[in-house]
């Protein structure tokens, strides 16, 4: 078959599928029935609260992250952290960093 | 009553007043899963459409009407009927009368042959079959676009892709349903 002729048939068949999806279609179901399950089911649903999650998970990592960093200034403003600590290149014993310094 | 007043009644609570929104669009979700979805399973593809947009009332900004918002969960709601049977179940075999149907589409050039043969009751489940052979998405794709007009940037919202690659996609698509028609042409 010529290459003209197929891709006109197939435009018509096309058309064809495309009338037969979009024609109206008989609408056997029983719709009072079918909303009273709906209904029911409805009644047991809860809403998606996932965008309220999302805000809620911010949050705590907002909080994890400023009591972190309040921890962090905590300890080094404090007596034992204000005194790092590190090690005796020589003999490998722990110093704090101010006797480090001065040695 | 609007729409958008219903739906702050029910956010605060009165969820029976989502019956108004049922009987309001239960036509429009039927007519639209009918066309998509074999006719055992369009009740229950209609009825998760519905416990979708209520789960999901609370994140509707209106931005669009409610309808176009419930319309785009349905259409989602299909695809994703096709999506999770794919494993399941392999494309339906074309059976021998619904390849004479193809055949004869192919062949009969007059429109009167045209409208006898989409009259026919059983069109409906052959388009289904052979759309069967595409992905979901390429199906769902063919359906919105070329079958049901839908502006490319309305399929692309529904897809939640962008309007460049849905039109690309969608010519591929149709590209691809038409080989498979070609198939049956001799």
């Amino acid at each position: 078959m010529m290459n003209e002729l197929k891709r006109q048939r197939i435009d018509q068949i096309e058309e064809v599928m495309r009338n037969s999806f979009t024609a109206d279609l008989e609408n056997n179901f029983d719709v009072d029935a079918w909303a009273e399950k709906v209904m029911a089911d409805v009644r047991r649903q809860t809403f998606d609260e996932s965008d309220n999650l999302r805000v809620i998970s911010r949050a705590a990592w907002f909080a994890l992250a400023a009591s972190m960093l309040l921890a962090f200034v905590v300890y080094f403003t404090s007596s034992e952290g204000s005194s790092f600590k590190s090690y005796d290149l020589l003999t490998g014993e722990q110093v704090s960093i101010e006797s480090a310094y001065r040695n | 009553m609007e729409d958008q007043e219903i739906i702050e009644q029910i956010l605060a609570g009165e969820t029976d007043k989502f019956k108004i929104l049922l009987d309001r669009y239960q036509n429009m979700v039927f007519s639209l899963t009918m066309r998509r979805v074999p006719v055992n399973d369009v009740e229950d593809v209609a009825h998760e459409t519905f416990i979708r947009a209520f789960r999901n009332l609370a994140s509707f900004r209106g931005d669009s009407s409610f309808g176009t918002w419930l319309r785009r969960i349905a259409l989602r709601n299909c695809c994703d009927f096709y999506r999770k049977r794919r494993i399941a179940f392999a494309a339906p075999a074309l059976e021998d009368d619904e390849k004479d149907w193809l055949e004869a589409a192919g062949q009969s050039l007059a429109e009167a042959e045209f409208q006898r043969l989409a009259d026919r009751k059983d069109a409906i489940e052959i388009v289904r079959k052979t759309l069967a052979r595409l992905e979901p998405e390429d199906r769902a794709l063919v359906e919105m676009v070329y079958f049901d007009g839908m502006p490319v940037k309305e399929a692309a919202k529904v897809l939640d892709k962008s309007v460049t690659a849905t039109k690309v996609k969608a010519m591929r698509a149709r590209h691809r349903m038409r080989s498979i028609i070609e198939k049956y042409i001799t």
